[in-house]
């Protein structure tokens, strides 16, 4: 069990606590609530050791698509392959934003 | 016979493929038992497949040819004798007290069901693999859509005071975990062959984009 922090530059935009994905294997869990810190604080609990690498990378190609907003967003991960955990990061993000606008 | 994910397959493990650039580890020939098919695209021919190693670190992707298959099981079959019954941990082992528990109920609703994970590996190969901390994998066969207010009803006769437990419903289309299906997220995570992706219509056919615009 691994826990790794990402501190991220983020944007100050309305969002709404959001709760996606699921505990089973080769999924996870994104939770995400606004926050004051004044960037995208990011806390995942993982199943993999030394997935760090792993985990900078997903969060990199999401940064390549849209700026991440001013949120704490907390990640309970299962084993889950990149693919799937961009895909959950990415619903959470939308269902945050959604009503908050 | 066409293979489906999860379905455990007994193979010469020195004919498999490596799944990417990398040969396969050595200890994929040195064990042995049968590969797990995996949910990814395969060329004519050939099937995707995981193996299992000692520990969860030991897992390998790879590609089987389907002329090499020697024989096959799938995880309803894996239930069809109980063999949970006879295991000498029935009654302490918490993943085979919780399947003690839901196998009846599972059955009185004429549900199609199987066990995956490891204990599934471990009826059809006699090898130990539960470990103290072990869920308990199931999967139903839906070629029917199952309705969320079914699938939270389903749910909720499901549950034990056990072990976690993780079902898994089989779509025509790919899998959904039966727990989000019940749950209130809109869009739920469909596992296919090419890839996971959100849908609130798990049994629809995934419409064509060019066509779409046409």
């Amino acid at each position: 069990m691994d826990t790794l922090n990402f501190k991220r530059p983020a944007r100050a935009e309305a969002i709404r606590p959001a709760l996606v994905g699921y505990v089973g294997s080769g999924d996870l869990e994104v939770m995400i609530e606004p926050s004051s810190a004044g960037c995208a604080d990011i806390h995942i609990h993982t199943s993999t050791d030394g997935s760090e690498a792993r985990w900078r990378q997903v969060i990199e190609l999401i940064e390549s698509v849209m700026k991440l907003p001013v949120m704490r967003m907390d990640i309970h991960d299962f084993a889950a392959t990149p693919g799937v955990i961009r895909l959950r990061i990415e619903q959470a993000l939308e269902l945050a934003r959604e009503d908050a606008a | 016979m066409s293979w489906r994910p999860h379905d455990l397959l007994w193979v010469q493990r020195e004919r498999l493929l490596p799944a990417g650039e990398q040969p396969l580890p050595d200890w994929v020939s040195a064990g042995s038992g049968p590969v797990v098919v995996r949910r990814a695209p395969a060329s004519s021919g050939l099937i995707a497949i995981g193996v299992r190693g000692r520990d969860k670190r030991e897992r390998c992707a790879a590609f089987a040819r389907l002329a090499d298959v020697e024989r096959g099981l799938t995880p309803f079959e894996l239930c069809s004798s109980a063999p949970w019954r006879a295991h000498p941990e029935r009654q302490q082992h918490p993943v085979l007290v919780t399947l003690e528990q839901l196998a009846p109920r599972l059955d009185a609703r004429a549900l199609r069901w199987g066990i995956t994970g490891s204990l599934g590996y471990e009826f059809a190969t006699g090898e130990a693999q539960l470990r103290p901390s072990s869920d308990l994998d199931l999967v139903i066969d839906t070629p029917v859509p199952v309705s969320r207010p079914q699938a939270s009803w389903l749910l909720r006769s499901l549950e034990s005071n056990g072990c976690r437990v993780d079902i898994q419903l089989e779509t025509p289309q790919g899998a959904i975990a039966l727990a989000e299906w019940a749950g209130p997220s809109r869009q739920v995570m469909l596992k296919t062959q090419f890839g996971p992706r959100l849908t609130d219509a798990p049994w629809a056919p995934q419409q064509d984009r060019r066509t779409q615009a046409c």
